[in-house]
């Protein structure tokens, strides 16, 4: 079960500083029911050595990108773990059967299933960083393509390492955007020395629900 | 000997796992290896090889990834040279490991990488063109048989299937991806994959990839149980987990053999392995399983299924209701919704019948002046887009049958033929081509028959004739033809002797529209219900009724609780448990005005309220002094931040509830149908998202107009030629990723010049004021509320 926090709920649905009132939470609470018993999460992992070349493209294993602020983001990494995680179709086809009857369900859902795959890949994530951790090696925020200067031209190469489509059924649209949509990928650097906010400003950081972000 | 023959004999045994054997040997991950079939053919020749040196019958051809989405240069890789190549390997490898069996080369066919419309944005006839080009090219190299391996999504499967069907004679196995609960990424369940895939005649299914024998072992026992074509199975070496970067998989040789041994013995017919599988570990299922002594001969299953792209639904043990209320005849606001092609109407309908209680929903769209060929295939799609449950194809115009029996995602229920010679020419070789359960009507060219003596007569002649076409007597399901009672008072009997013997004495499924029962009498739902309950005892398996008709559906549940169909009364209880404390709720909504209503989001107190208000105001007053205040007064709040979207959105509702009470008022008094004004919308092409562009429908059409919804990845043309068409004199466009606001840019561009009388607003998570001054658009919506206050201006200058 992945445990998701309902003030991320409130956050996605617009809520700034109370929490919705109990009608709202009721709908909430269903929506959240109904998508745990239909979600299939899945995550792939793999980590890859991370250079930088003299002409200050960035070298993540096979995949080679050229983003200022993945660079801040990766700075003093001697690795990086490329990460893709869904919650498959089921969102998507959720989403789709309220639109057609009740948009209130249709917005909560998608703020829901929102929320539910951050969580998840937080989650994921965690187990990540303890293993690490055991080997020497501290965790960076993720960064996915999207964030900052990081173009989503890089998604069909991270989709084809981690072989998302053959294990997870995710795929992408022409304009390269994920299939089921509730789906991530992201980079995660891997440094000997601790990460720290102060390392790189929170325009580079991908933690966007981050409770000490600077908007 | 074809391999179909061959399978008559004896066991199959395929090859394992490719992907990483080419990884070992230098390729790099994320790289596809189809190209070695070129560029470095000994190294694909040599792992084939030692296939073949440890038993392999079936060499599956280096191609998963080969198809003109991954391969769009032509010459040297075109698809059609690695496909070419993959076979004259794979040919090699046998030349150069020689055995007195017979084995035979696989085409290999794998996902194209992309998702199939609805949820992704690959077109079925797309997907289709891939297929085929791949199936040609293999079928001109030399292939023996095509595999379709790998797939998690029913509509992708079809296109296949049918592109391997119309573009060679091959014999076509598919194998499918389940997750440890039996389902496909989209949600099919075994059953229904199975019911699909033997309605469209491949010849051999199973499974493969995703899992390893383990978690298969549950999974072929329903498979199993099931498929009456010879079953498949290429597992994984286990569970995958990275280490050290590396994929590697959780059993071993020993626990594999173990595994596949058991399964062989259940009935499997073709064995062997995927992911993590290498010759080693067929090597040890070929020696251990070759010899085995397997029954040979599958015994053919008798269920009764129908499918949707997520579900299977059984006829036959246990009552199935059908929706009826997607059937223009009779129903005036459908009537309207078709011809004004008002879709988001008739999904309303599917949505509630499900909600209801039914099982499969009827869909049939004729009406004078519509193109049924079209609009069937197209109610039909958007259905399947927000509704899982299988649907019935309803018409009687052959072609939209072909059509819709074609696009259709699973095994559909076809209504209908009857005894006419002419409809079982026209109908039983679509259903032999595309699968299906077929109702069948029992009257022939002199009419209805008036015993059932001679309906059943007809009924046996329609199954010899389905037979001869190689249509199952499972996939038949009689109709004994429930006429009304007001015409002759022994019309019922005959109906339900019909049934009766139906089930008795043909040992066949049975079907009625309940309905027509009562024709010509009043209150209608007294006699519909008891039909429906003693036909029910009588053996009828399905009913088409209204699932939304209260006495309907308490025929159903008290007769399921009765006839011992609902263990401990589970169902019926959940069902009526609440019945009596649920009258008490609706009283305490009498008092609250509709002001109050809509800025608290009560949707009935809202109706009942504008429903008392019109006892004593104008229908305009209470729009202009009520309604729309109420409303602005919400919008207001969420604009200052005390109040947000999911309020915005109730009281969005609640205003639709007071404004449907107020039209159908003004309609009967027969005044005007008054829109405040058209607009289109749509999300623009490309973009897939459209949850924002949903929510600023709700409030555009809550506020009173008459908004065109074009839906998401909407080309720039389109939007042109809706805008022209409605002289609309505002367009919403909306866009969430950065990618797709060039194409924003260009409607907008597109709508300037060919319709200059019309504002364009843009909304989406990218945009910004800036952005959208640089692409020239008139107006920036930063959340839905600001588009309604947009839309005010312009149209209330």
């Amino acid at each position: 079960m992945i445990e998701v926090s309902n003030r991320e709920i409130a956050r996605y649905l617009g809520y700034r500083g109370i929490s919705p009132d109990p009608r709202v939470q009721q709908v909430i609470d269903q929506v959240l029911q109904e998508l745990e018993r239909s979600v299939r999460p899945g995550c792939l992992h793999r980590m890859e050595p991370c250079t930088l070349d003299a002409s200050g493209l960035l070298h993540l294993g096979p995949i080679t990108v050229s983003s200022l602020d993945l660079k801040k983001n990766l700075d003093g990494c001697t690795h990086v773990i490329l990460i893709g995680a869904t919650l498959g179709a089921a969102p998507d086809q959720l989403i789709r059967r309220y639109e057609a009857t009740d948009m209130l369900k249709a917005s909560i859902a998608q703020a829901v299933a929102a929320a539910m795959i951050e969580a998840y890949l937080d989650s994921e994530q965690e187990k990540l960083e303890r293993m690490y951790l055991a080997q020497g090696l501290h965790m960076r925020p993720r960064f996915s393509p999207g964030y900052g200067d990081l173009s989503l031209d890089v998604q069909p190469e991270i989709l084809a390492v981690l072989q998302m489509s053959k294990h997870l059924g995710v795929t992408l649209t022409d304009g390269l955007l994920m299939i089921p949509s509730k789906s991530i990928t992201a980079f995660i650097g891997l440094a000997e020395r601790p990460y720290h906010c102060e390392t790189i400003s929170c325009q580079f950081c991908g933690k966007e629900n981050c409770l000490y972000r600077k908007e | 000997m074809s391999i179909l023959e061959t399978m008559k004999e004896r066991l199959l045994f395929t090859d394992g796992g490719m992907g990483s054997l080419l990884q070992s040997r230098g390729l790099e991950p994320g790289k596809i290896g189809d190209t070695w079939n070129i560029d470095r053919p000994e190294d694909v020749i040599e792992i084939q090889s030692e296939y073949l040196s440890a038993g392999s019958d079936i060499l599956t051809s280096n191609t998963f990834n080969t198809n003109v989405l991954k391969f769009p240069d032509e010459g040297m890789n075109s698809v059609e040279s690695v496909i070419a190549a993959a076979i004259r390997n794979a040919r090699e490898a046998m030349r150069r490991v020689p055995s007195e069996r017979e084995r035979f080369v696989a085409l290999d066919i794998g996902p194209t990488g992309k998702l199939l419309q609805p949820l992704g944005d690959l077109s079925f006839d797309d997907a289709y063109d891939i297929f085929a080009r791949n199936v040609r090219a293999g079928a001109r190299a030399g292939a023996d048989l095509v595999l379709i391996e790998t797939m998690n999504d029913t509509y992708e499967i079809k296109a296949a299937v049918l592109a391997a069907k119309e573009n060679s004679d091959l014999p076509v196995f598919v194998t499918v991806t389940f997750d440890e609960n039996g389902q496909l990424l989209t949600g099919c369940d075994i059953k229904g994959v199975i019911a699909m895939l033997e309605g469209l005649h491949a010849d051999a299914i199973g499974m493969n990839c995703g899992l390893g024998p383990v978690q298969m072992q549950p999974l072929l026992d329903t498979f199993l149980a099931y498929s009456s074509l010879p079953v498949i199975m290429n597992p994984n070496a286990g569970l995958p987990r990275t280490e050290n970067g590396v994929t590697v998989y959780d059993i071993d040789i020993d626990t594999y053999t173990r595994e596949m041994e058991q399964m062989v013995r259940k009935g499997v017919r073709v064995a062997g392995g995927c992911c993590g599988t290498t010759p080693a570990y067929i090597a040890s299922l070929t020696d251990r399983c070759r010899s085995l002594s397997t029954p040979m001969a599958i015994r053919p299953k008798d269920d009764t299924l129908v499918s949707s792209y997520a579900k299977s639904v059984e006829i036959g043990k246990d009552p199935v209701i059908i929706g009826e209320r997607i059937n223009p005849t009779g129903k005036k606001k459908l009537k309207a919704a078709l011809k004004e092609n008002d879709l988001g109407y008739i999904l309303n309908e599917a949505v509630r019948q499900q909600q209801a209680g039914a099982h499969i929903l009827d869909i049939n769209v004729g009406l004078p002046g519509i193109d049924e060929v079209h609009m069937l295939k197209s109610v039909m799609q958007e259905v399947q887009s927000v509704s899982d449950l299988p649907l019935q194809l309803d018409t009687s115009d052959p072609e939209a049958m072909e059509q819709a029996l074609r696009y259709y995602n699973g095994k559909p229920l076809i209504n209908s033929v009857s005894g006419k010679t002419e409809t079982m020419e026209k109908i039983f070789p679509l259903v032999r081509k595309y699968g299906g359960v077929v109702v069948c009507l029992c009257l022939d060219d002199a009419g209805i028959p008036q015993s059932a003596e001679e309906r059943i007569s007809i009924a046996r002649k329609v199954r010899a004739e389905a037979l001869s076409y190689g249509i199952d007597a499972k996939d038949l399901i009689i109709d004994g033809l429930a006429m009304t009672i007001s015409a002759n008072s022994q019309s019922a009997l005959t109906t339900l002797e019909t049934v009766r013997r139906t089930t008795e004495e043909l040992g066949m499924h049975s079907i009625l529209g309940v309905s027509n029962i009562s024709f010509g009498l009043p209150a209608r739902e007294n006699i519909n219900s008891h039909f429906f309950t003693m036909a029910l005892q009588n053996g009828l398996s399905a009913a088409i009724i209204n699932p939304s008709s209260e006495s309907m559906m308490t025929a159903y549940y008290a007769f399921r609780a009765l006839a011992g169909l609902d263990e401990n009364s589970m169902d019926y209880i959940r069902q009526y448990a609440d019945a009596a404390s649920a009258s008490k709720l609706k009283i305490t909504s009498s008092e609250i005005t509709l002001s109050e209503a809509i800025r608290n989001g009560l949707k009935e107190a809202a109706a009942d309220a504008a429903q008392r208000a019109l006892t004593r105001l104008e229908p305009l007053t209470i729009i202009d002094n009520d309604l729309i205040p109420a409303l602005n007064a919400v919008g207001d709040a969420f604009e200052k931040k005390t109040l947000f979207l999911p309020q915005l959105l109730m009281s969005a509702d609640a205003a639709k509830a007071a404004f449907d009470v107020i039209r159908t008022f003004v309609k009967s008094q027969g005044g005007p149908q008054e829109s405040k004004g058209t607009i289109v919308i749509a999300t623009v092409k490309d973009d897939i998202h459209d949850i924002g562009k949903n929510i600023v429908r709700t409030l555009l059409e809550n506020y009173g107009y008459n908004v065109i919804d074009l839906g998401r990845d909407v080309p720039p043309e389109t939007i042109l030629d809706a805008v022209l068409a409605h002289q609309a004199r505002l367009c919403g466009l909306s866009a969430l990723m950065t990618t797709t606001v060039p194409h924003m840019e260009e409607t907008i561009r597109l709508l300037h010049e060919k319709a200059p009388y019309c504002k364009v607003m843009v909304g989406g998570a990218v945009l910004t004021q800036d952005y959208a001054d640089e692409i020239h658009a008139d107006f920036y919506g930063k959340d839905a509320m600001a588009s309604v206050r947009y839309a005010e201006s312009i149209f209330n200058k």
